[in-house]
């Protein structure tokens, strides 16, 4: 009598081999089993490339070219591991067209709410939100085929209208270019100086500040430059709001999203102004010398083509004197 | 899959529905929207899709 004794223990079953060609899976998808098949061939979680697509879409938008054309180009699996037939060049043509159609009512979309918002009706926009988000939820529940995807513009309408909204872009004060030089304190409007959209430069070199006084100055633009020139005599005292972009007040600068820009008067005798800034994006700068703009077209240093540093702000690069406004130091 | 695409859709709906509800707020000047609240509310939202999604695929 023999027993036959094992001297290994069962190995765990091997996992499924890797397909050797990348084909998209019909049965584990969210749109076109592009990521699904992703995951597969790579060998991973089809989540990743699901997370990869749906941040390059939001940022910079190569998702938007790229998942299309591996829709169109990558067949599908056909349950066997095998490409399935692929599409006829009438059904490739459809897609295409179809697709196209897709990306520009998305960026029709897309700009609609961003502008719609910063004019004002951002409760239009969050209420289309709502209604396609409930729409969603409806579709889901009563497994209607296209309601379901109603989540999907309402995504597209809610990414520009978070962005200006959270930016604070309010495009009720006009557009263009504008330029002012008041020559008296009276010509300065009590309200201060505003602008929608486009570029704004105030010069106040002719202003007559006398010395312990202090001259308001309130100025709100949505969306653009703003270019203050004032006389190196006066200490200009800084309240500043900007929800993206940057500010630069007489050397010192500070940039980002959120940015708040505090600077007070030391004790000094001198003139004074007191800028009071909302900014939604864009830049705010605050110079003694029109050579010395970065974001004023008419400074010989300025505009964005013109050789100047523009929008690229590198804090090692700093112009002139960092220690900020001389005259605002006691004395 | 039907079922994976429908917790997806759900999960998308009200998603939308809360960043909507987020907007109306701050345009009624309820709450004030910054960056600081609407990236990781926008990060969120993709999340909890993709959560969705992914589990849903999982109890298939």
């Amino acid at each position: 009598m023999s027993t036959d004794i094992p001297t290994s223990l069962p190995t765990p079953p091997a996992p499924p081999p890797r397909p050797r060609r990348l084909l998209r899976t019909p049965d584990d998808r969210v749109i076109g089993g592009v990521a699904g098949g992703l995951g597969r061939y790579f060998g991973v979680d089809a989540v990743l490339f699901r997370l990869a697509f749906v941040v390059l879409a939001f940022f910079g938008g190569i998702t938007l070219l790229l998942y299309p054309l591996a829709w169109l180009f990558v067949p599908a699996d056909d349950g066997t591991g095998r490409p399935a037939p692929g599409p006829g060049i009438g059904r490739v043509a459809a897609i295409l067209a179809l697709v196209a159609a897709a990306l520009v009512a998305a960026g029709l979309l897309f700009f609609a709410a961003g502008w719609a918002t910063a004019e004002g009706g951002g409760l239009v926009v969050a209420g289309v939100v709502v209604a396609l988000g409930l729409g969603a939820v409806a579709g889901a529940l009563t497994r209607n085929r296209w309601a379901r995807w109603l989540w999907v513009p309402a995504l597209v309408l809610a990414l520009p209208a978070g962005v200006i909204a959270a930016a604070g872009v309010e495009l009720d004060g006009g557009y263009g270019e504008r330029s002012y030089r008041p020559a008296s304190v009276a010509a300065v409007p009590a309200e201060g100086y505003k602008l929608g959209a486009g570029a704004m430069r105030i010069d106040l070199r002719d202003l007559p500040f006398a010395p312990g006084t202090t001259t308001e100055m309130p100025v709100k633009v949505g969306l653009g430059a703003t270019t203050l020139i004032v006389p190196p005599s006066v200490c200009v005292t800084t309240d500043a709001d900007v929800g993206a972009g940057m500010v630069d007040i007489l050397g010192r600068e500070k940039g980002g999203f959120d940015v708040r820009f505090e600077e007070p008067a030391g004790a000094t005798r001198a003139a004074r102004l007191a800028l009071r800034a909302d900014l939604g994006m864009g830049a705010l700068e605050v110079v003694d010398d029109p050579a010395d703009a970065q974001f004023d077209e008419r400074s010989d240093h300025g505009g964005l083509d013109r050789g100047g540093r523009g929008w690229n702000v590198d804090d090692n690069d700093r112009r002139g004197p960092a220690d900020g406004n001389r005259a605002c130091r006691p004395g | 899959m039907r079922r994976a695409s429908d917790l997806a859709a759900l999960t998308g709906g009200l998603v939308t529905v809360a960043l909507g509800a987020l907007l109306a707020l701050d345009a009624a000047g309820v709450i004030r929207l910054s960056f600081g609240w609407l990236w990781p509310a926008l990060l969120a939202a993709v999340g909890a899709i993709l959560v969705a999604s992914g589990l849903a695929q999982r109890d298939r």
